[in-house]
């Protein structure tokens, strides 16, 4: 049976912190495996914070919309956006032979979420970006 | 989010975090854990065993302390985080760069060996 949580969330950090609090205990609730269900919760985090950081350079209030479904073959996720154009697909990938002194945290978020995701479908339409995810 | 000083003197500073280290939780202790583990001019050992939750943002944090003691000649030592938790430090590639140990014992030899 599929089980989802939908929410509209403000471009406030504090709003991520919230999305988060909604979902751990439901993906509890859904019986998710806890490796699948931990990775959701880095990946709302990533996504989430990545376009309250980085897609509004104007600032503004703005509005996020998130969802997460429990489906027979895994969680999908969908986030959609009016921020900056970005395709997390496509972004620079990180360098981890960097050693520690050169380390570069930023990029680290899109990475885990492109490691953590089984496949990522980004797209730009009417000023939005939609970005789907399964794990 | 907790942190707790296990031990601060002149040969170390050990500390543990607790909780989870997402957005909320380092906000709430990233300041008071980058002082304690970078000003004291001794090596480190963070235990991360009851941390439940990282993401990226704990992870820059848990980097920016190693490298802030690394300009000092010293070193970080990262102290038996959970399955899942290591799982992700690997996953971003920290685990190459920054000593993770199972134990204390394990800890104390990989900073006397630097």
């Amino acid at each position: 049976m599929d089980s989802v949580l939908e929410l509209t969330i403000r471009n406030e950090l504090e709003q991520v912190s919230f999305v988060a609090e909604r979902l751990a205990p439901l993906l509890e609730t859904w019986n998710v495996a806890p490796r699948t269900a931990y990775r959701t919760q880095v990946v709302i985090e990533e996504v989430l914070s990545n376009v309250v950081r980085h897609g509004y350079p104007d600032g503004g209030q703005h509005e996020i919309s998130v969802s997460v479904a429990r489906r027979d073959e895994g969680i999908e996720i969908r986030v959609r956006d009016d921020g900056v154009e970005f395709d997390p697909g496509a972004a620079a990938p990180v360098d981890l032979d960097q050693p520690l002194g050169e380390r570069r945290v930023g990029g680290l978020g899109i990475h885990l979420v492109r490691q953590f995701v089984d496949s990522l479908e980004y797209r730009r339409a009417d000023g939005r970006n939609d970005l789907r995810m399964r794990l | 989010m907790e942190l707790k000083v296990i031990q601060a003197d002149e040969a170390l500073t050990h500390v543990q975090l607790c909780g989870r280290l997402d957005l909320r939780g380092v906000s709430g202790i990233e300041n008071r854990f980058l002082f304690t583990t970078t000003s004291r001019r001794v090596p480190v050992v963070v235990d991360l065993s009851e941390v439940e939750f990282i993401a990226s943002l704990g992870i820059g944090m848990l980097v920016g302390a190693a490298k802030a003691l690394t300009r000092q000649g010293l070193a970080l030592v990262l102290l038996a985080p959970p399955g899942l938790a290591r799982e992700t430090l690997e996953v971003a590639g920290v685990t190459r760069v920054v000593p993770t140990a199972s134990d204390l014992e394990s800890a104390r030899a990989l900073l006397a060996a630097r």
